[in-house]
């Protein structure tokens, strides 16, 4: 809690992004390709997030990018998963 | 031994430059690699073992010509009556599906399901069709075309006066499934001789959809195929949330300096992609 309260405008648009992505999997839970690319934007904007906000406190390092990109690409894969379930 | 390698694994620690060995990228690589490798393992389950893929379903046609009925009612539209010729033709189209192993409007072969309209005998001047497989329900499958506008448009419009519907179970690449087909008509007005020519062969297609093969009727452990998915999802993901906030929870408390992402954020994405998993229904629609 100590770090969203620090950095509390960087963590409330992580919240923004991710609010939204959940409404708009819920909404649209009948379009399968439109969660498709929800998915995948939401991966991209997760690992843009991630390499602005190390970027802003200068301590982006190539190992930190990969951690997000791992972590997202884990997140889309299970996602894309249970959106294509046949 | 064993409990060196849970730390190593799981805990911020010396032996792991003070990152769980499993928040590295490279191990969510190979976790990520291990997950999709039991999606394409799935299908081959049935040939070694005695699980059944497929999924439990109790949609019937009658549930679901009621509930569609009850939409049109809420919408102000006057409801559709069941015609046995358009019955027939989703009967028929369930059928060709099974039969030709696909899932679409359009047959591969080219076939559209107006074809099975015609050949029913049912002279159309407007006609709709509505799809869906693997619901467990007849409420979730209106449901499903409810929320979706285009399924919505044909199931609330005011221009057809008929309605039929065929639920039918059978094997689609392999694994078990019920087809829900369900046709809207308006008929021209010199169809009603054709239809009723065609009345009597109603009895007999529900005899050949059976012949596809219900799942009920094969032995062996049933698995349904999504569930088994979200439930490996749900515990690859909780695995991660769980030893992300350990790490949150350690490394905050030495204070340790390190190079690393934020599990705070992570923890915040998983927590999402969670939620999607815990909202996810079982079910297609076209």
């Amino acid at each position: 809690m100590k770090e969203f309260s620090r950095h509390i405008v960087h963590y409330l648009s992580l919240l923004g992004i991710l609010v939204v992505a959940y409404v708009g999997f819920s909404v649209f839970n009948y379009d399968k390709y439109f969660q498709t690319a929800l998915s995948i934007a939401l991966g991209t904007a997760f690992v843009v997030w991630g390499f602005v906000h190390h970027h802003i406190h200068d301590d982006l390092h190539p190992k930190i990018v990969l951690e997000y990109i791992a972590v997202a690409v884990l997140g889309v894969t299970v996602l894309l998963s249970v959106i294509w379930d046949f | 031994m064993l409990s060196a390698l849970i730390v190593y694994l799981v805990f911020p620690h010396i032996s792991n430059n003070h990152k769980a060995k499993l928040l590295h990228p490279l191990m969510i690589g190979i976790s990520v690699a291990m997950f999709l490798l039991t999606q394409l393992v799935m299908p081959f389950i049935p040939r070694y073992t005695p699980i059944v893929l497929g999924y439990v379903s109790s949609v019937s046609p009658e549930e679901v010509i009621d509930l569609t009925n009850k939409e049109r009612e809420a919408a102000g539209v006057p409801k559709v009556e069941t015609d046995p010729a358009l019955t027939q033709a989703a009967l028929g189209k369930a059928s060709y599906m099974i039969a030709k192993n696909f899932w679409a409007h359009t047959a591969p072969d080219g076939t559209e399901p107006w074809k099975f309209v015609s050949d029913s005998g049912y002279q159309y001047r407007y006609a709709g069709e509505n799809l869906a497989r693997d619901f467990a329900n007849s409420e979730s499958v209106v449901k499903a075309w409810v929320n979706s506008p285009s399924h919505k448009e044909n199931l609330l419009s005011s221009r057809y006066q008929d309605i039929g519907v065929a639920v039918v179970k059978g094997e689609l690449d392999g694994v078990q499934t019920t087809l829900v087909v369900q046709f809207f008509g308006t008929k021209m007005g010199s169809g009603a001789i054709n239809v009723r020519q065609k009345e009597t062969q109603v009895t007999t297609i529900p005899e050949l959809a059976k012949v596809a093969g219900s799942a009920q009727e094969k032995a062996g452990i049933f698995l349904s195929p999504f569930f088994a998915k979200r439930n490996l999802a749900f515990f690859l993901v909780s695995l991660f949330f769980l030893v992300l906030s350990i790490d949150m929870i350690v490394v905050g408390q030495r204070n340790t300096a390190r190079v690393s992402s934020k599990s705070f954020a992570h923890l915040l994405f998983l927590a999402m992609v969670m939620g999607v998993i815990v909202i996810s229904k079982a079910g297609n629609i076209l």
